[in-house]
């Protein structure tokens, strides 16, 4: 059985937007659209201030609010886990973005533009529509062409989403969860991988490490 | 369900529900329990239909029903909603439809003069359908878990004895007083305790609950929604009304239950409008954030 996830390691990550802008240039996203983006925060008092950065993304949960919510279907999620958006389902009701416990979906801007879905020699120009809703998808199109090509995502460049090849420490590792010989279950169980919001029981699929230090009490914030 | 944008949160603009939806589920839950309470003496007490208030039903659906759609900006889309039945919003989009040809279908039934049969066949089907159109919005907000203060069966309880106090009003209104073959002056002030009593247990629960739901309680209780809440709802939608129900029960006078279902209904819409925006999410972050310098201070 496959579940696609990913583990972020917080001790690594250093707040550069590297994932942030090899999201938008891979899947050319509209204004104000992040699918990936990194909470930078400061702290403190002059001259004891420190900055903490926390990337976020579509959990890809297990059991996801957003689909339960979705009138349509066009939520959905696929047999390796992904949850992704059908544009063409969607009725821009939005009850989605509520449901999100992360904010991690978006709606189009109003402006109507062409994009480009898919990856290397699969492009095919899409026209996006406004008030659609939009999300992370682990950059399926790379994964489905690598996965055609002979790849393994996570391990090959070509399959991987495109924020763990821009991380420039490595802090992103993308796998299937459910292959104990993967990087990420080993890294899920020798460093105790925990995930944002598990008192909601939504079982994401992005895991947060640190370097085989404890993890801040304050990950499963309130 | 339609939302309006609120606030900026960081890169994201995130959305929350507002006037529109809490009219949009004012109107639906009150259509719903109108025609509930038009039907039932028929169906259960061998009384008569109230018209009346399957007109009434008619025309506050059909509000919601448009409210519902237009603020998906996408007409052609709609039909959409219908095929996913597990999600409550699905459920709201088809019971309102339903209920729409329900209601329509009585009145014809009624004008046509057509056998009993059919009548009562519409009637229960109708109860039926406006028992979904009344509890979905309920049932969604239970299942938004970024919203503590929404979640669970709590919003469903009180959304259903809000639209049961909203179509007792309604009923009242549209000249059902002496209609119904019981005392709607006596049900009504029964159903506004009852809202009362669910409202503060409610509001109790979340109080207790985890950071976010006392977060909206505050808002509610103090915080920028207290004159919509304490005043709107609660005052002008349910103290003031019971006191006219009361002094209409003790000594009888012809205003005091029109002046009453009159604010029932106004504090009933300011009711939904502040449930739906003192909804807080979990938020992201505490003050105590974590990231690459946190354990060079710990």
């Amino acid at each position: 059985m496959l579940r696609w996830g990913m583990v972020i390691d917080l001790f690594r990550c250093i707040g550069c937007h590297a994932c942030t802008y090899a999201c938008k240039a891979e899947h050319r996203t509209g204004k104000g659209v992040f699918w990936s983006l990194v909470y930078d925060y400061e702290r403190g008092k002059y001259p004891n201030v420190m900055r903490s950065f926390l990337p976020i993304l579509c959990m890809h949960c297990e059991d996801a609010p957003c689909k339960q919510v979705c009138p349509t279907g066009a939520t959905s999620k696929r047999h390796d886990g992904i949850i992704v958006v059908d544009p063409k389902k969607c009725i821009r009701c939005k009850a989605c973005m509520i449901a999100c416990p992360y904010q991690v979906r978006f709606e189009n801007p109003e402006d109507t533009y062409p994009t480009i879905e898919g990856h290397l020699k699969q492009e095919r120009p899409v026209l996006r529509q406004p008030g659609i809703i939009e999300k992370c998808n682990f950059c399926k199109d790379r994964i489905e062409w690598g996965k055609k090509h002979g790849l393994t995502p996570g391990m090959a460049w070509d399959a991987n989403p495109a924020c763990v090849n821009a991380c420039p420490v490595n802090a992103r590792t993308f796998g299937n969860m459910n292959d104990p010989t993967s990087e990420i279950s080993k890294l899920i169980s020798s460093q105790k991988g925990d995930v944002l919001h598990g008192e909601l029981g939504t079982g994401p699929a992005v895991f947060y490490i640190s370097a085989g230090k404890p993890l801040p009490p304050r990950l499963r914030m309130e | 369900m339609g939302m309006r944008e609120t606030r900026k949160l960081g890169y994201t603009s995130q959305k929350e529900w507002g006037w529109p939806s809490a009219i949009e589920i004012f109107c639906g839950g009150t259509a719903g329990a109108t025609y509930i309470l038009s039907v039932l003496p028929y169906l259960l007490f061998s009384g008569s239909v109230f018209l009346n208030g399957v007109y009434a039903s008619l025309v506050l659906v059909l509000i919601s029903v448009f409210m519902l759609a237009g603020e998906s900006n996408s007409l052609w889309r709609l039909p959409r909603a219908f095929f996913k039945i597990k999600s409550p919003l699905a459920l709201g989009a088809i019971s309102l439809s339903l209920l729409v040809i329900l209601s329509i279908a009585t009145i014809g039934i009624l004008y046509a003069d057509v056998t009993s049969k059919a009548l009562s066949l519409v009637g229960w089907l109708g109860v039926a359908v406006s028992l979904l159109a009344i509890i979905y919005p309920g049932a969604l907000m239970g299942l938004m878990k970024a919203i503590p203060f929404w979640s669970g069966s709590g919003p469903s309880f009180l959304l259903l004895s809000a639209a049961l106090v909203s179509g007792c009003a309604v009923v009242t209104l549209s000249g059902g007083l002496g209609h119904a073959n019981f005392d709607l002056s006596r049900l009504t002030l029964g159903l506004l305790v009852v809202q009362g009593l669910s409202l503060l247990i409610y509001i109790i629960m979340g109080s207790q609950g985890s950071k976010a739901a006392q977060t909206s309680v505050g808002r509610l209780i103090k915080g920028h929604l207290f004159f919509i809440f304490m005043i709107g709802a609660t005052g002008i939608g349910l103290v003031v009304p019971s006191m006219l129900y009361i002094i209409d029960i003790i000594s009888p006078s012809a205003p005091m239950p029109y002046v009453g279902s009159g604010l029932i209904l106004i504090g009933g819409v300011f009711m939904r409008y502040s449930l739906i925006a003192s909804g807080v999410k979990i938020p992201m972050l505490s003050e105590d954030s974590i990231g690459a310098t946190y354990w060079l201070y710990h």
